[in-house]
């Protein structure tokens, strides 16, 4: 699965310690996803989109 | 946040490991008479060492529930693929020594058929554990996601 995590997160310069905070995950799930290693639950992927305030089609895509 | 549950799994982690090597070692200070253990000893250190377990138990519940999904999945990973890895090499590795393979390497281990069967139940039991404690918890997850 494709997203836009490391472009929205660059967007609002933050590290990804920082968005990590925000999501109450580890710094290492935030890596595994930006680089696609890591296809995130249901529950953190609408937790992604909310705190971007995006739709989760918006910010995951079908490889 | 994040911090605050990298501190707890810190936590957890030394709390939990100090306990089961502290019950565990625990034996060890209990005096021992010479010859085999009598039956308090061996229901003492049963004993201890069930709590140690248990302690332990508590304590691996509590940091997989503290741990993200990301690393919840890796530790899943690593129990299913890298146990079932170690499952299967040790199969060959248990039946070289149980047909005599060290005596094979070092002619001076000679374990003797006493040994042979006390070796092939200490192998047997955690691997038929395994696959009951496995076959179980699946049968419980379909059950309880029905």
């Amino acid at each position: 699965m494709k997203n836009r995590l490391k472009v929205l997160r660059a967007e609002r310069d933050w590290s990804q310690a920082d968005l990590a905070a925000r999501l109450d995950v580890s710094r290492q799930s935030v890596n595994a996803i930006e680089t696609g290693k890591y296809d995130p639950s249901l529950p953190l992927a609408f937790r992604i989109a909310r705190l971007f305030d995006l739709t989760i089609e918006a910010v995951f895509s079908e490889a | 946040m994040a911090q605050s549950r990298a501190s707890r799994l810190r936590t957890y982690l030394i709390v939990g490991v100090a306990g089961f090597f502290a019950l565990m070692l625990l034996p060890m200070l209990i005096p021992r008479s010479p010859g085999p253990p009598g039956v308090g000893r061996i229901l003492v250190v049963t004993g201890l060492v069930a709590l140690g377990v248990g302690w332990w138990a508590v304590f691996a519940v509590r940091i997989y529930r503290t741990q993200d999904e990301f690393w919840r999945t890796g530790e899943r990973v690593a129990w299913h693929w890298g146990g079932l890895l170690g499952l299967l090499i040790s199969v060959p590795v248990f039946v070289f020594i149980g047909l005599g393979g060290l005596h094979w390497l070092n002619p001076a281990t000679d374990a003797g058929p006493l040994a042979a069967r006390a070796f092939t139940s200490g192998y047997m039991l955690p691997v038929m554990l395994q696959a009951v404690g496995s076959t179980l918890v699946g049968l419980w997850w379909r059950w309880a996601k029905r």
